[in-house]
């Protein structure tokens, strides 16, 4: 198996007792992506990367990046699995998506119709309603801010790939949080 | 034609607006996004949108709602003591060699079989081959549940076996189950957690042995059979007695 690369940023834990201390600091955002997975599976998806990422610590390069790395091994895992029980990761409307930012309302900002008056509830829903693959990979951009060719190497895709769905998965979002927006402020002038 | 030739230029920049947005795009990239964004308003709406979207996210991603819980403690306290903290892995180059060496005495005692067919030792080894080999590959799922197991392996290999639970008493627990190559892929692997170590028990098909202990490469092998079945069970040799484990099977599987 090749040596995984991740140029840039932080954690080299050359030390074997390092290297685990190192990687239990990236437990609790390990264990919320292996949430977003399959929540009946977190725990399992969790101890399964821990396990493969200390016997393959050999193969991690210090000097780059240990939580790429151990997103990597949890991803493969988690796509392991979904091979073994014969099912389909990815489910993606493509063209509904491509529609997204046509059919968005045009006559207010963005920004204003967003920044304004989104809440957490709304965006959880939001978030829910994402095909997986659009919702991980803008997950990886905007919260773990990983890079491109970061996100690439753990979902095991092209860069091109990574850009298209993060694109779409932003402007989906968009949709939905524009469309729960409008449905408040209807259900709000009702009442 | 205007419509058309700003829709297929729209298209183009549109591959550039994610990393346009943020600040991955080359220079000359971003000279014309900027330079397109000026004449065309459907381009900014569609900017402005992802961008709205990303920064939405990172505002309200900390938040407990969005960001999820953390790590259970039960958990955390779980991988702080894996097993794999204590014991020193080998190096890689190190690893290829061991795995080298476990396939050159997997191929030596499959061709040793065939001219010793019946040979109680000459079998152990050929599955204590196996059992290291796939010690070191599998990772532990379970605890599993036999029932689901033995459907699998039913349903997916048309392997008919009753698979033995785990047993808290014994400190047992099932972690996985495989189809060994032997016996023409007929013969079912069951990987189990005793007290930590993990420990291998195969059932064989449509053969009979007499009981026999064997210690083989550094392993000790309890073989007995049951209903034209051969079982038999891997451990690594390490002092500890195998036959509440190997009762506990056999009560299982009778």
């Amino acid at each position: 198996m090749p040596v995984l690369r991740f140029p840039t940023r932080p954690a080299s834990p050359a030390d074997p007792h390092d290297f685990e201390s190192a990687a239990l600091a990236e437990l609790d955002a390990l264990y919320r992506a292996a949430l977003r997975l399959s929540p009946a599976e977190a725990d399992d998806l969790v101890q399964d990367t821990f396990v493969k990422a200390i016997r393959g610590r050999a193969r991690f390069e210090p000097g780059t990046n240990l939580r790429a790395w151990l997103f990597t091994i949890l991803m493969n895992t988690w796509r392991n699995r979904r091979r073994d029980a014969g099912r389909d990761p990815v489910d993606v409307d493509s063209e509904r998506v491509e529609l997204a930012a046509v059919a968005a309302d045009t006559t207010a900002s963005p920004e204003d119709l967003l920044l304004r008056s989104t809440l957490d509830a709304d965006l959880k829903a939001a978030l829910d309603r994402m095909p997986p693959a659009f919702r991980e990979a803008v997950w990886l951009r905007d919260v773990e801010e990983f890079t491109y060719a970061e996100i690439a190497r753990i979902l095991d895709v092209p860069v091109g790939t990574v850009m298209s769905r993060i694109s779409r998965g932003r402007r989906q979002l968009y949709e939905y949080l524009t469309a729960q927006g409008s449905a408040v402020a209807s259900a709000g002038g009702r009442g | 034609v205007g419509i058309l030739i700003r829709m297929l230029c729209c298209r183009e920049i549109h591959r550039l607006t994610t990393p346009y947005i943020d600040a991955e795009a080359s220079q000359t990239d971003l000279a014309t996004v900027e330079r397109h964004l000026r004449r065309c308003p459907a381009c900014q709406r569609r900017i402005a949108a992802e961008r709205a979207a990303r920064d939405t996210l990172k505002r309200h991603c900390r938040s407990p709602l969005i960001e999820g819980p953390a790590a259970p403690e039960a958990l955390r306290t779980k991988l702080a003591n894996l097993p794999g903290h204590t014991i020193e892995l080998p190096a890689s180059r190190w690893r290829q060699v061991a795995v080298a060496a476990i396939l050159v005495v997997a191929c030596t005692v499959g061709v040793l079989a065939i001219f010793t067919q019946g040979s109680a030792t000459v079998l152990a080894a050929q599955l204590v081959a196996d059992h290291v080999k796939c010690v070191f590959a599998t990772a532990d799922r379970g605890p599993l549940d036999p029932g689901q197991v033995g459907d699998r392996l039913k349903s997916q290999y048309g392997l008919d076996v009753r698979v033995p639970p785990g047993s808290a008493a014994l400190g047992l627990r099932l972690v996985g189950a495989r189809r060994c190559l032997s016996s023409d892929g007929r013969t079912a692997h069951l990987l189990y957690s005793w007290s930590g170590e993990t420990i291998s028990l195969y059932v064989i098909p449509d053969d009979n042995r007499p009981p026999a202990d064997v210690h083989v490469m550094g392993h000790d092998g309890r073989l007995w059979s049951r209903h034209n079945r051969t079982y038999v069970l891997v451990a690594q040799e390490t002092g500890r007695d195998l036959t509440p484990v190997v009762g506990h099977m056999q009560r299982a599987t009778w």
